[in-house]
């Protein structure tokens, strides 16, 4: 229920308030929201597994996004920005099609 | 964990079981932590999509490497519009060239004509000049005085000639002598003769006084001569010469020009 409304309110903040995002942040910013989406993800189906464990979610929300923005970071240090960040978010969207798909399986029992 | 409010429930067997006891509204510490970090989610992920509508959608995606390509073809597009401006400004100078030079043909063209019209005849024409009025009661002055007369007029510069008002004398004029009176270009005159001639009155003045001129012919058969100067008004010219068709002669092509 918290988490429901946690959720809330961070999108009615961001719709409100609305920041900048900071230059040096641009080309990070997307793969670290697609990161912590995969996390969220994550902690969902371990949920439902009955394996969920609040610490282990808040590192891997934080591990994600901080590994997620290295890798882009590193790329673009490397001169291969833009095919890591798309490899990033094909693996990011391999993992959040294969948690949604355990999470369908445990709700839906299909 | 002494603040926890969790029921102590067992954990339940179900998946489905799992999440309606998540829904329910209790405060655990799980609860906050993954509250709190949906709402940093959810906000960043609000200010990713808005920011990415705020931009101009074409190149907030862009890369650097994109970015420069595009400028690239920008700048050679626009060097190849700097290239069509020079050109178009050139033809425009061309032209515009062309048609100076053809009014200025234009005009000498017309300047030419009004000349041509005057020195044949086919154009009235005014300005200053002399009145020579010759009396001839004895009806003796012939075509050979009147021609010395017209000679002298010309040597002064006369610029355009008429006799009585009726006929304008060009090169081809023709005279003839009459029982009474004589003939130019067919038609028929009768003393006096009054010759209005347009050049500088005073030049043409003294060509009628010449010794042995026109004036001793015509005083030697008791006629008189009257030179007024018209200086202050303007001598009108209007008798009109029309030239006749051209039958034999046609203008020789043109070596210059």
């Amino acid at each position: 229920m918290i988490a429901i409304i946690g959720l809330a309110v961070g999108v009615i903040a961001g719709l409100l308030i609305t920041p900048d995002v900071p230059l040096w942040m641009q080309p990070y910013f997307p793969i670290a929201v697609v990161a912590a989406l995969d996390a969220v993800f994550g902690g969902l189906r371990a949920l439902l597994d009955g394996i969920f464990d609040d610490k282990v979610f808040a590192v891997s929300f934080f591990s994600n996004v901080l590994i997620a923005a290295a890798i882009v970071y590193l790329g673009d240090q490397l001169g291969v920005g833009s095919q890591l960040s798309t490899g990033v978010i094909v693996v990011l969207g391999i993992r959040i099609f294969a948690n949604v798909a355990a999470i369908r399986r445990h709700l839906l029992n299909a | 964990m002494p603040d926890q409010v969790e029921p102590s429930k067992p954990e339940p067997r179900s998946a489905r079981g799992r999440v309606r006891r998540v829904l329910r509204p209790y405060l655990s510490r799980g609860q906050v932590v993954v509250g709190v970090l949906l709402a940093v989610v959810g906000f960043l992920a609000v200010v990713q999509v808005r920011s990415q509508n705020d931009t101009d959608e074409d190149f907030a995606g862009a890369r650097r490497e994109d970015l420069l390509q595009l400028l690239d073809n920008l700048d050679s597009a626009a060097a190849r519009a700097e290239a069509e401006i020079q050109n178009l400004q050139a033809r425009r100078d061309e032209l515009r060239g062309t048609t100076d030079r053809r009014t200025a043909a234009l005009e000498e063209a017309q300047r030419q004509v009004k000349l041509l019209g005057l020195l044949s005849g086919a154009l009235p024409a005014e300005g200053r000049g002399i009145e020579v009025t010759i009396n001839d009661p004895s009806g003796a002055v012939g075509v050979d005085t009147l021609i010395n007369a017209l000679e002298e007029l010309r040597n002064a510069g006369a610029e355009a000639i008429q006799i009585n008002g009726r006929v304008r004398i060009v090169a081809q004029s023709r005279l003839e002598d009459l029982d009474s009176g004589i003939m130019i270009d067919d038609v028929e005159l009768r003393p006096p003769y009054v010759i209005d001639a347009i050049g500088d009155p005073y030049t043409l003045g003294r060509a009628m006084l010449i010794p042995g001129g026109m004036k001793e012919d015509v005083e030697a058969v008791q006629g008189t001569v009257q030179i007024d100067q018209v200086t202050d008004t303007d001598l009108q010219i209007d008798a009109l010469y029309s030239s006749p068709e051209q039958e034999y002669a046609s203008p020789a092509d043109e070596t210059d020009n």
